[in-house]
C-alpha cells in the first residue's frame, strides 16, 4: 500500500519536478526540486507556480488526457510560468486562487491549441508563446478588477541581503533569477551554480547572452546602469541558449548563431518595451520567443543539417547522442547488399576515373580477381577465359522487377556496345523508395522477368559482358526515378567483409576486395532477444556483488529495448549486425556494461573478423574528464572519440578493446547457449548470467 | 658426345587404325627436372630416396580455385578438412590457415587436430565408431558430431545427461542418386524413412538439438549430376524436419568425393577429359542449392573436400634400382618405392615423369616395387625408355590418402618434405628409423638373446 502510494506520488512529482528545469532546458530532477525551493523564497510565487500548474494538469485528466502529456514539457512550463507571473504581482488568498485556476486552464487550452498549429503549419515548438499571451492578457485583465487589485496587489521589499557584487555580475545573476521572477542576485547565484552543475554548455550560452546583449544594449543606450539594471535581459540568456544548445546541436557554428541571435534581442526587447509598457504590462519572454522561433524557422526550413532530432535532456548528452550516431550510423536510407557471392574486386567506386562520372559518380563495378591482380586466366582472350564471366549474380534487395533486357550479345573482350549501353541489365524497385540498377548480365541469363518479386539472394542471372563493358563485370547503382540510365544517388552496402574487417555499412574503395556475408542462423537466434524475455544477472563491481534483472520491452516507435528499471538500452538487429543503438537513463545502470563491450556483433563468425566501433563519451567513468571533454567537443567536434576495435576470441564470445582518450580498456562477452548474454567482463566489472536453478542457492 | 650403348629391342610394328589421339607412346616422354624450382637431385641428396614432395603453391592453389568455385556461386560455404586424407601438420597447418575447419572421423584424428590448435568448435566430428569418451570429450568442446546411428542418438543422450547440456549434432543421411555403388552403410538411410525416424527418436528423447544433416555419395564421383540430386534431397528432407519438428538446420554438409585429376585405372581417356572440372560440381550443387532453397534461407554449406584440394600437390620421388628382363619379353624396373607407401597404386595409374634426357624409344614396362611380395607393383604397364640404374621416377599425383594410408612393411616409410611458396624446402616427417618400430616393443626378459 505504502510503496503503492509511493509510486503514484512519484510518477506524479517527477513530471512537476521536470517543469521547473524544463525551463532551463534540461530533465534534472534535483535542479527541479531547488527550483521548486527557491521559489518558495516568496511563497506567493512558489504557490501561484503550483497552483497554476495544478490546475492544467487536474483540466487535462478530466478531457481524458493521459499522464503521457506530462512527458511534453511546454505543456506543464507554460502553466508554470502563467502562475509564477501572476504570483509575483498578487498575494495568495481565495481571489486570487480562483484567478490562478483559470489562468492555469487557460494556458493548457492555448498550449494544446498553439502547439498543434505551430507544429502543423511552421514545423516549430511552442516555446514559452502560451505563458507570453496569457500572463499578458491577466496583468491586462487585472487592471479592471478592483476587488482582486485592491485586496491583493503586494510591495516587494528587496530579497535580503545585497552581496555587493560588481554591476554586471549582479546584472548577470538578477536577470537569471527573473527567469523564474527572482530578479534578486542571490536567487541568481543558486540558479547559476545550478546551471553549472546541470550543463556547462547551457551556462556559457547563459553568459555568451547576456553579456553580448547587454554589450549591445550599450553600444546604442550609452548607460551601463540601465543596461545591467534591465530585468528583461533574461531574454538573452533564454535565447541564447535555445539556439545555441538546445534547438541546435552545440557546436562552434551554434554558438555564433546564439551570439547573432542575442544581439538581434536588443532591439527587439527595447521595441515591444515600448509598445507593451504604455499598457503597464513587462514584455516577459516575449523577445526570446520570437527572436528564438525566426531563427528556428529559417535554419529548419533551409534544411540545416546540425538540429537537434532528440533532446537528451542536456545538451552534452545530447551533442554525445548526436556525434556518436553520425560516426555510428552513416546510413542513407539506401542500405543494399552486394550482389554477388564470394571475393570479388571493386574495379570502380563511386567517382570512378573512368565512366562513373557526373549523374552517374554514384555506381560501383565487380571483376573477380587472381593472387596478382588478374581478372582473367590463359590469354585473356576469350571471355571464358574472365573469373568473372558466368557467374551468378544476385539481388541486392527484396523488391520487385520493374524491367529487364536480356537479348544482347556479349562483346568479345577488349571491345564495348556503344549504342546500349547498360546491356542486359535488372531493374528492381525496392519498397523503401528507390530502385537499384544491376547491368552487363550474359545474354539470355536473366532468370527473372518483370513482376517478379525477389529477395535478397535471388538468383538473377549471370554475370556477361553486354553493353558498354570491355571486360566481364557486374555494375551496381541506385537511382530514384524509374527509367534505366536515370542520375545515380549515394547508398551503401551492407554487411561484407575487407581483409577480414566487417563493416556493417560503407562502400568499398577501388581495388578492394570484398566478399558478402550472410547472418549464421545460430548467432541471430542468440541475439534476436524477444519481447518479455528476462534474464537475471550478478554483478560484481569494486568487490560488491548484486543481482539485476534485465528485460525486453518494446518502445512506442516499435524498436526494442533492454530495462532494468533505472535505464534502457535500445538494440535491434538489420545489417547482419546486432546493435546497440543507443542508452537512456541512469548512468549508473550495469546495462551500460553491455552496450560499452559490445555496441555492435556482425551475425557472422569468421576466426580472424574484426570490426569498429564508437561509443558516446558516457562510457568514460571519470564524470569530470567527461564532462570536459563533451563541453571541448562543442568547439570541436573531432577532439574527442572512444572507438572499440572488436573480434571473435571463439564462436560465441568476442573481445572488444576500447580506446578512450588517454586510456584503453578491454572487456569481453560471451554468448548464452539458448539466447542473450551470458557472461561480460568490462575492466574488472563482471557481470554473469544467473539461471533460476542458482537463484536459490544465492539468495 | 658419345651416345650411350643401348641394348637393341624388337618392337611390334602396329598396323590397322592410327591412334587416334595423334602421339605414340614409344617416342613421348615426359620429363621433370624439379618441383616448384628446387632440383630433383638435390632433394634427393639431402633427404635421400623415396621421397614425397608437397607444394605449398599448389595446394594454397588448388584450395582457393575449389573455395572460389563454391563461394562465387553460394554465400554461406564453410570448407572442413578432410583429416583422413591427409593428416600431416604442416599440410592441415596450410590448409587451416587458408580457412578450413577440420573434418575428423576418429578420437585419433580429432586428438590430432586438437594438438595442433584447432578449437573444439571449428571440428566437424564424423564416422561409424565414435567412443564413448571421445563423445564426451567432443560434446564439451563444442564439435559439430554427425550421428551414424540409432546407438549413437543413445549415447550422445546419455552425454548430454552427464554433462548437462544440449549438444547440438547433425545425422549423417544415405540416399539413392542414381550412382553406383551406393554407400548405404553410413548414416540413415532416406528413402526407406530411416532417417525421419532417427529425427523422431531425437526430437522424442529432447535432449539433442538437431541442427545439421551431412551426407557423403561416395568417392571419386565423376558425375555431377549426383551431387545435384544429393542436395536437392538434402534441402528437401532439411525442410520436412524444420517445418515437422522445430529444428533449425544450420548446415547441409554434402560431404566430398570430388575426383582429382588422376587416372583411375580402367579408365581410357585422360583425366583431363573424362574428370569434370571443380566448377561443373560447384555449378550442379549450388544452383541446386539456390533454386532449391526458400527465399532467404541460406544455410551454411560444408564441403569436406580432401582428394581434389591435396591429391595434385603430393609428388613421390623414387629411383630406378635395377631393370630386369621379363620372360614375357616385358621390360621390368626394381623402384625403391613400392605400394607400401604407395596404397593409392591399387587403383590409380600415376603420371610418370623422367628427371633427365633419356635416349631410346620408349617400350613397354611394368614398374616393382621393393617389397619381396608380388603384389607390389607400381605401374602394370607404361612406355618408358630405357632407364639407366639411378634414374629418378616422379609419381603424381601422391597427395591424398597415401601419406596415411601408407605402411611401416618390410621398409621404412621415407621422409616428405614441403616446397614453401618462396621455394624454402622444409622437413616436415623426417624418414623413419629403427627406433620408431621398436619403441613400443617389449622383449620378455626370459626371451633375452644372448648371442
Amino acid at each position: 500500500m505504502v510503496t503503492e502510494l509511493l509510486s503514484r506520488f512519484k510518477k506524479f512529482s517527477v513530471p512537476l519536478l521536470r517543469s521547473y528545469s524544463a525551463v532551463l532546458f534540461n530533465s534534472n530532477l534535483w535542479g527541479g526540486a531547488l527550483l521548486l525551493l527557491l521559489t518558495f523564497i516568496n511563497p506567493n510565487l512558489g504557490f501561484g507556480g503550483l497552483v497554476s500548474l495544478l490546475s492544467a494538469y487536474i483540466f487535462a485528466r478530466l478531457i481524458g488526457f493521459k499522464e503521457d502529456f506530462l512527458q511534453l514539457d511546454y505543456y506543464i512550463y507554460n502553466p508554470l510560468l502563467v502562475g509564477l507571473s501572476l504570483g509575483y504581482l498578487f498575494k495568495l488568498n481565495l481571489l486570487s486562487l480562483l484567478f490562478l485556476a483559470t489562468a492555469g486552464i487557460l494556458t493548457f487550452l492555448l498550449t494544446y491549441t498553439l502547439s498543434s498549429i505551430f507544429y502543423t503549419y511552421l514545423r516549430l515548438p511552442v516555446l514559452s508563446v502560451p505563458f507570453v499571451v496569457v500572463s499578458s492578457i491577466f496583468y491586462l485583465a487585472s487592471t479592471k478588477f478592483s476587488q482582486l487589485f485592491v485586496s491583493n496587489l503586494y510591495s516587494h521589499s528587496p530579497i535580503l541581503i545585497s552581496l555587493n557584487l560588481p554591476l554586471p555580475v549582479e546584472g548577470y545573476f538578477r536577470s537569471l533569477g527573473a527567469i523564474f521572477f527572482l530578479p534578486y542576485p542571490l536567487p541568481g547565484f543558486i540558479m547559476a551554480l545550478l546551471l553549472f552543475f546541470v550543463s556547462r554548455i547551457l551556462f556559457f550560452l547563459s553568459l555568451l547572452g547576456y553579456f553580448s546583449g547587454t554589450l549591445t544594449a550599450y553600444l546604442f543606450t550609452g548607460s551601463w546602469y540601465k543596461v545591467f539594471t534591465d530585468t528583461s535581459a533574461f531574454n538573452y540568456i533564454l535565447t541564447s541558449m535555445a539556439v545555441g544548445g538546445v534547438f541546435l546541436i552545440p557546436s562552434l557554428r551554434s554558438y555564433k548563431f546564439a551570439l547573432t541571435a542575442s544581439i538581434v534581442s536588443v532591439p527587439v526587447i527595447e521595441g515591444s518595451k515600448v509598445f507593451w509598457e504604455s499598457y503597464g504590462l513587462p514584455v516577459f519572454a516575449l523577445p526570446f520567443n520570437v527572436v528564438s522561433l525566426l531563427f528556428l524557422y529559417v535554419l529548419f526550413t533551409i534544411g540545416w543539417s546540425y538540429v537537434t532530432k532528440i533532446y537528451k535532456g542536456t545538451p552534452e548528452r545530447t551533442l554525445d547522442h548526436y556525434l556518436t550516431y553520425y560516426r555510428r550510423f552513416p546510413f542513407t536510407g539506401r542500405e543494399i547488399g552486394l550482389p554477388f557471392s564470394g571475393k570479388w574486386t571493386v574495379w570502380q567506386s563511386f567517382n570512378g576515373e573512368w565512366t562513373h562520372k557526373g549523374p552517374w559518380r554514384f555506381a560501383v563495378d565487380f571483376v573477380i580477381t587472381d593472387e596478382k591482380g588478374k581478372t582473367y586466366s590463359g590469354s585473356g582472350t576469350q571471355l571464358t577465359d574472365y573469373y568473372a564471366f558466368g557467374k551468378p549474380v544476385l539481388s541486392p534487395v527484396d523488391g520487385q522487377v520493374v524491367s529487364v533486357v536480356s537479348d544482347l550479345p556479349d562483346n568479345p573482350p577488349g571491345t564495348a556496345d556503344r549504342e546500349n549501353n547498360w546491356g542486359n541489365y535488372v531493374l528492381i524497385y525496392d519498397r523503401r523508395g528507390f530502385y537499384v540498377l544491376i547491368c552487363h548480365f550474359k545474354q539470355n541469363s536473366i532468370k527473372v522477368k518483370p513482376g517478379d518479386t525477389v529477395v535478397r539472394g535471388t538468383l538473377l542471372g549471370l554475370c556477361g559482358n553486354s553493353g558498354y563493358s570491355p571486360q566481364p563485370h557486374i555494375h551496381v547503382h541506385v537511382q530514384l526515378l524509374s527509367y534505366v540510365g536515370a542520375p545515380t544517388v549515394p547508398f551503401n552496402f551492407t554487411s561484407y567483409i575487407s581483409q577480414n574487417r566487417f563493416h556493417d555499412v560503407g562502400i568499398p574503395k577501388e581495388g578492394e576486395v570484398v566478399e558478402p556475408v550472410y547472418p549464421d542462423k545460430s548467432l541471430y537466434h542468440r541475439l534476436n532477444m524477444l519481447i518479455d524475455q528476462s534474464f537475471d544477472y550478478l554483478i560484481t563491481e569494486n568487490g560488491k556483488t548484486s543481482r539485476f534483472t534485465a528485460t525486453v520491452k518494446m518502445a512506442s516507435d516499435g524498436t526494442f529495448y533492454l530495462t532494468d528499471g533505472r535505464a534502457k538500452l535500445y538494440f535491434g538487429i538489420q545489417n547482419a549486425t546486432f546493435y546497440f543503438y543507443h542508452f537512456e537513463g541512469d548512468i549508473g545502470s550495469p546495462l551500460k556494461y553491455f552496450f560499452f563491450s559490445s555496441p555492435k556483433i556482425p551475425l557472422f563468425y569468421s576466426r580472424e573478423l574484426h570490426w569498429y566501433d564508437y561509443l558516446p563519451l558516457i562510457s568514460i567513468s571519470s564524470k569530470l574528464k567527461r564532462e570536459l571533454y563533451l563541453f571541448l567537443s562543442s568547439i570541436n567536434q573531432k577532439l574527442f572519440s572512444v572507438s572499440t576495435e572488436s573480434s571473435w576470441l571463439k564462436h560465441f564470445s568476442l573481445e572488444t578493446v576500447i580506446i578512450q582518450p588517454r586510456k584503453t580498456l578491454k572487456a569481453q562477452v560471451e554468448l548464452s547457449e539458448d539466447v542473450g548474454f551470458e557472461r561480460i567482463t568490462f575492466n574488472n566489472v563482471e557481470i554473469r548470467r544467473v539461471r533460476d536453478e542458482e537463484t536459490s542457492v544465492t539468495s | 658426345m658419345k651416345e650411350a650403348y643401348e641394348k637393341p629391342v624388337i618392337l611390334k610394328l602396329k598396323t590397322g587404325m592410327m591412334n587416334k589421339f595423334g602421339s605414340s607412346p614409344a617416342y613421348i616422354r615426359k620429363i621433370r627436372k624439379e618441383i616448384d624450382g628446387v632440383p630433383v637431385e638435390e632433394l634427393v641428396e639431402k633427404f635421400g630416396s623415396p621421397l614425397f614432395v608437397f607444394s605449398e603453391k599448389k595446394l594454397r592453389q588448388k584450395f582457393r580455385e575449389v573455395k572460389n568455385a563454391f563461394t562465387l556461386r553460394y554465400p554461406n560455404v564453410e570448407f572442413s578438412w578432410s583429416y583422413k586424407t591427409n593428416y600431416l601438420d604442416a599440410i592441415c597447418a596450410v590448409l587451416h590457415q587458408e580457412g578450413e575447419t577440420a573434418e575428423v572421423v576418429s578420437e585419433f584424428e580429432y586428438e590430432k587436430a586438437r594438438r595442433l590448435g584447432v578449437p573444439g568448435n571449428q571440428i566437424i566430428y564424423n564416422g561409424p565408431y565414435k567412443p564413448y569418451d571421445s563423445l564426451v570429450t567432443a560434446v564439451k568442446e563444442g564439435a559439430r558430431i554427425n550421428i551414424d546411428h540409432f546407438e549413437e542418438i543413445a549415447d550422445l543422450e546419455k552425454v548430454a545427461d552427464e554433462l548437462g547440456v544440449k549438444p547440438r549434432v547433425g545425422i549423417r543421411l544415405n540416399m539413392d542418386t542414381g550412382i553406383h555403388p551406393q554407400w548405404s552403410r553410413f548414416g540413415f538411410n532416406l528413402e526407406s524413412g530411416q532417417a525421419l525416424d532417427a529425427v523422431k527418436r531425437i526430437a522424442s528423447g529432447g535432449k539433442l538439438e538437431l541442427v545439421g544433416l551431412h551426407c557423403h555419395i561416395g568417392t571419386f564421383i565423376l558425375d555431377p549430376h549426383a551431387y545435384e540430386v544429393e542436395v536437392r534431397k538434402l534441402v528437401n528432407f532439411a525442410y520436412t524436419v524444420e517445418d515437422q519438428f522445430g529444428f533449425k538446420i544450420d548446415y547441409l554438409d554434402i560431404g566430398g568425393g570430388f575426383p582429382s585429376k588422376n587416372r583411375l585405372k580402367g579408365i581410357y581417356l585422360p583425366p583431363e577429359v573424362a574428370v569434370p572440372s571443380v566448377d561443373e560440381f560447384a555449378e550442379r550443387v549450388c544452383s541446386a542449392l539456390l533454386s532449391s532453397l526458400r527465399p532467404g534461407d541460406y544455410p551454411k554449406l560444408i564441403l569436406e573436400s580432401g582428394r581434389a584440394i591435396v591429391d595434385e600437390a603430393g609428388y613421390l620421388i623414387t629411383t630406378v634400382h635395377a631393370a630386369k628382363r621379363l620372360p614375357s619379353g616385358l621390360k621390368a624396373y626394381v623402384l625403391d618405392a613400392g605400394v607400401n607407401i604407395l596404397f593409392t597404386a591399387f587403383w590409380y595409374k600415376f603420371n610418370i615423369e623422367i628427371d633427365r634426357e633419356v635416349y631410346g624409344t620408349s617400350e613397354p614396362c611394368v614398374l616393382y616395387g621393393p617389397l619381396c611380395m608380388n603384389i607390389d607393383v607400381v605401374d602394370d604397364l607404361t612406355y618408358l625408355p630405357p632407364l639407366p640404374r639411378g634414374t629418378r621416377l616422379i609419381l603424381s599425383p601422391v597427395g591424398a590418402y597415401n601419406v596415411t594410408q601408407w605402411m611401416q612393411f618390410i621398409r621404412y616409410r621415407p621422409a616428405v618434405v614441403l616446397i614453401g611458396e618462396n621455394g624454402e624446402v622444409d622437413l616436415i616427417r623426417e624418414a623413419e628409423d629403427l627406433t620408431d618400430i621398436v619403441r613400443r616393443e617389449k622383449l620378455p626378459e626370459r626371451l633375452k638373446l644372448e648371442w
